[in-house]
């Protein structure tokens, strides 16, 4: 072997151990923006190139977007072709080569009919010989790397094609494996979003009062998803009488929860001058046309509490009917007329009093209750809630829900479930 | 997570055919079938619910939408044939007067 062929040899050597470099400090890298420049570098570097670009492919536009060019002259020269330059696929030599999926060697760039001389025109650079390859995974496009004039030769080699073919190969399983990497840091950026909603919303929950002179008040919400469609409150009234509500968004997840929220404002708001839950409900149902425009709407049950003497003035918005339980068993108040909140302009609601023993309790359920529906499609319904009475005592909220849970057997449920109860505790309280 | 759905359409008798199951995961897309179909059709709009074996509230908001997108240009909203488990959704709700059912 004599010298030239020796110094080819070494030549190519010390090119391939860059090529073996590049391949584990792209392993290292997981971000796309800080791939791209090393990526460039490295290309250049591997084929001895001046300068460097990759174009990415927007398949949704069907372009080529020059996404990083780097050279070793000026910064000025980076910034521009950052900024302002698309090429449609076929047009010009990246266009070509994104079109037909084949590599291109040109040894003279300005006799070549595909060069496109706008680049240079923009960025004052001259292109004397090019090296332009697909970035392929699979079927897809992913983009087209170009190296620009050779340093110390006149135009690039084919074995230099052969090395930036393998460098595009390196890249694409990069840039593949960083796309990955993103949708799956969006989806933990969403899923940690979520969670800190449902913070929030707990916090919308009022704490339970326990005994209030009389009766005792107590409620808890399952959202299906992190955050729900189901609200209840407590509020107390100058009077000392509480009022109690239930309400439950068509709908679940993030859409419902802020909803949710809107009319949990807007009924503490309310509660201030209003205090009959018929004429509440009124209120409500103009803020719900207003708020949900006919999209969505809400069912509601409101109950006023006199905790002293166990009188309850009840109304309700197309929710399920409150129970009664007792000793006796348990009974489905009839009687409460109304439709949804939301839905029609001037909404007529029928209420009604009622009077508790001592030892019973009002219990205001969601239909997520009724709803929750078993491996076999079976559901829990009106009927089981009801015979919770014959199979279990006072407190009979925790009671439904945990008649609940063992009809689900660990599965989760469909939708959010919520139980209020009002346990009325007659001279002992 | 139901079971799938499906839609049938007649537009020359501005007919529509609901089966399966609609929950919140499939009640947008229904919702936007539905606006569509109004647009394509005059006059009533039958929806046939006979095959409809499981509906939620957001899917009862959808059939809600399209009587009120319907009533204000004068148009009726006519559903038949409902399955058991659907027309406990709208007695419950009361929104089974609003139908005339």
């Amino acid at each position: 072997m004599d010298a030239v062929e020796c110094a080819k040899w070494r030549r190519r050597a010390e090119r391939l151990e860059k090529l073996v470099e590049a391949g584990q400090a792209l392993a290292l890298v997981e971000a796309t923006d800080e791939l791209l420049p090393l990526l460039m570098r490295m290309a250049q570097d591997v084929t001895g190139a001046t300068a460097s670009s990759i174009l990415l492919h927007d398949a949704a536009r069907g372009v080529l977007r020059f996404t990083l060019a780097m050279n070793e002259n000026t910064a000025g020269v980076q910034e521009v072709l950052r900024k302002n330059l698309e090429l449609r696929l076929g047009q010009g030599l990246a266009g070509w080569v994104a079109e037909h999926r084949e590599p291109v060697l040109v040894r003279d760039a300005h006799t070549d009919p595909r060069f496109f001389s706008s680049a240079d025109k923009v960025t004052g650079f001259s292109t004397t010989s090019l090296l332009c390859v697909p970035i392929l995974h699979e079927e897809e496009l992913l983009g087209v790397a170009q190296v620009l004039n050779p340093k110390g030769r006149d135009s690039f080699a084919d074995e230099d094609l052969d090395l930036l073919l393998s460098f595009a190969h390196l890249a694409s399983v990069a840039l593949v494996r960083s796309r990955l990497l993103e949708s799956r840091l969006t989806e933990l950026r969403m899923r940690a979003q979520f969670e800190a909603a449902a913070n929030i919303q707990r916090h919308f929950l009022p704490p339970n009062p326990g005994n209030v002179g009389g009766c005792v008040i107590w409620g808890v919400t399952r959202p299906a998803a992190a955050v729900g469609g189901d609200l209840y409150d407590f509020i107390p009234l100058d009077d000392s009488s509480w009022l109690v509500c239930v309400a439950d968004i068509a709908g679940k997840g993030l859409p419902a929860a802020l909803l949710m929220a809107a009319m949990w404002a807007r009924l503490r708001s309310l509660a201030a001058q209003r205090q009959e839950p018929v004429e509440l409900l009124q209120a409500l149902n103009r803020d719900a046309l207003e708020v949900m425009r006919g999209e969505l709407f809400a069912t509601a049950v409101l109950a006023r509490v006199w905790p002293r003497s166990g009188k309850v003035r009840l109304a309700l918005a197309g929710h399920l009917p409150p129970l009664v339980f007792g000793p006796a068993g348990c009974a489905v108040i009839s009687g409460l007329a109304g439709l949804p909140l939301g839905i029609e302009q001037d909404a007529e609601y029928q209420g009604r009093d009622l009077k508790l023993e001592p030892g019973d309790s009002l219990l205001l359920l969601t239909d997520g209750v009724t709803e929750a529906r078993r491996a076999d499609k079976a559901f829990f319904g009106m009927e089981r809630v009801q015979k919770v009475a014959e199979q279990a005592r006072a407190p009979w909220g925790p009671a439904v829900l945990g008649a609940v849970d063992a009809w689900l057997e660990g599965r989760e449920a469909g939708d959010d479930v919520t139980a209020v109860e009002i346990r009325f505790l007659g001279d002992e309280g | 997570m139901s079971e799938g759905w499906t839609w049938e359409e007649d537009c020359e008798h501005g007919a529509v055919s609901l089966s399966g199951e609609v929950d919140f995961s499939s009640s947008p897309e229904v919702r936007q079938l539905f606006m569509e179909f109004i647009e394509q059709t005059p006059g009533q709009l039958t929806v046939d619910l006979a095959g409809l074996t499981y509906m939620d509230s957001s899917g009862l908001a959808v059939l809600l939408d399209v009587r009120r997108r319907l009533k204000e240009k004068g148009r009726a909203l006519i559903l038949r044939q409902m399955t058991p488990a659907v027309e406990k959704i709208f007695r419950l709700t009361q929104v089974d007067r609003l139908f005339g059912l």
